[in-house]
């Protein structure tokens, strides 16, 4: 038997459950020639959706969370608060486009949300793939 | 007949003449600062395509002109040999219709997917560089005298502006603090205004098979920089996954420039056109940011609006790809 679980359905799965539903069983009810535009809303609410599901699934990244501290000489481990920081001390002029390793951090940290917003970008399929 | 439509009828009467009749009208779409229908008008001599473009009630971006101006430019630009739709009549108070104007419907499409990809429009896809190019030259070549009213929006006060628009939501962001820092550094030298369309880009070009036909959309249009046109028109939000052909999905930056130079007589410097390619890349951002705004605000509550926040994510990379030279 496989893994137990407390919890049944857990959250991924009521949200598979839903985007099953809409795509389905409610898309297909949709008139095309829909003034309201609900087909085109209702295929946006399945994609909001889907990046609810990846963002549930992703494990926070410690290597870059490490990485980020030590660039700012924080010892804090939540990656909001080091972002904060962050942002503010590039509006202070800390650390610029000339620093590789803020290049870095900063490139990391954006593929990784769009892993979760958007992993069919194309800037994202490029930076994925290129190596 | 509905209200809006004998209200219609009565105003095209009162412009044109008492022989015309509304035949047909239908809602096209409703933009977020702009409502638009598709009118079939009987006339003397004979039938005529129109739209009405009238303000909606929702909000837009925040800089548009109003419709009368709107109009004024965009038919001051078609009597000076730019393809935009020639105006009608415009909407006045006797017309209880808003603010709007008539204009002539061209043919073609508008869905940049479609223009990019239906094997009908390769011939388009061909041509599109070299009539986007053209249709700039045309464009800042309009004599300002001539225009309406205008406020001159060059780089410094843009910027400034995105910033404003950007620090008075909740968001930080570490990347759109770098492009602004890169972007406050490499303000381009103010440079003689000229007519700047404002939203030149694939979405905003009525195409057929043979290529570009009309501009629509001149709602943004102010007194610039004419760089200013030429990079918005190769942010990646256009390329719609034609990440590689930087001009709107269709075409090469090297081809639109010599064929601008060509046209225009206007050297271009890559590292200006750049600076505003990477300012309307941070500039759709904040756009994206707006609209997740109106949603969490309760201002307009959208499903899509929510949505477009987590557009930022692709702006960011974009902008990141921008500063390191890694975009096509």
């Amino acid at each position: 038997m496989s893994t137990k679980t407390t919890q049944l359905p857990n959250a991924a799965e009521l949200l598979e459950a839903v985007s099953g539903f809409m795509e389905k069983k409610l898309l297909p009810a949709i008139n095309d020639g829909d003034a309201a535009n609900q087909k085109f809303n209702t295929r946006v609410a399945i994609n909001v959706l889907g990046i609810v599901q990846r963002e549930l699934q992703q494990s926070p990244d410690t290597v870059l969370i490490n990485k980020l501290a030590d660039l700012l000489g924080e010892t804090a481990d939540n990656m909001e608060h080091l972002l904060i920081q962050l942002a503010e001390r590039i509006r202070n002029g800390d650390f610029g486009e000339d620093n590789p390793a803020l290049l870095s951090i900063l490139r990391q940290q954006t593929l990784n949300r769009l892993a979760v917003d958007n992993p069919k970008y194309s800037g994202y399929l490029a930076a994925t793939t290129e190596n | 007949m509905s209200e809006l439509e004998s209200r219609l009828l009565a105003a095209l009467q009162r412009h044109c003449g008492e022989g015309f009749q509304l035949s047909a009208c239908r809602r096209l779409s409703a933009g977020a600062s702009a409502e638009t229908y598709a009118l079939d008008v009987d006339g003397p001599e004979g039938l005529q395509a129109l739209i009405l473009r009238r303000s909606a009630t929702g909000q837009g971006f925040g800089v548009s002109v109003d419709k009368r101006t709107e109009a004024e430019v965009q038919q001051a630009a078609s009597r000076h040999g730019v393809p935009a739709p020639a105006v009608a009549f415009i909407l006045d108070k006797e017309d209880e219709l808003g603010e709007g104007y008539v204009m002539r419907r061209g043919e073609g499409e508008t869905l940049p997917k479609r223009i990019l990809e239906k094997p009908g429009f390769a011939v388009a896809r061909e041509n599109l560089t070299l009539h986007c190019a053209q249709t700039l030259a045309a464009i800042h070549a309009v004599p300002t005298d001539k225009l309406p009213k205008l406020a001159k929006l060059t780089a410094a006060p843009q910027l400034q502006q995105i910033e404003a628009m950007y620090r008075n939501t909740p968001l930080l962001s570490p990347v759109f603090e770098l492009a602004l820092r890169w972007l406050g550094k490499r303000l381009p030298e103010e440079v003689m205004p000229c007519l700047v369309h404002g939203d030149f880009r694939n979405g905003n070009l009525l195409v057929d098979t043979r290529g570009l036909q009309l501009v629509l959309d001149w709602e943004l249009t102010h007194l610039g920089d004419p760089m200013e046109d030429l990079g918005w028109l190769c942010v990646n939000a256009w390329r719609f996954g034609h990440r590689d052909q930087a001009v709107g999905g269709f075409g090469q930056r090297e081809d639109l420039y010599s064929a601008y130079e060509a046209a225009s007589g206007i050297n271009v410097d890559p590292g200006k056109a750049r600076f505003w390619e990477v300012f309307g890349t941070l500039k759709w951002g904040v756009i994206c940011v707006l609209q997740a705004m109106f949603h969490i605000s309760g201002a307009v509550r959208s499903v899509e609006r929510a949505a477009i926040g987590r557009r930022v994510s692709e702006v960011e990379l974009d902008l990141l790809d921008l500063i390191e030279g890694r975009m096509p």
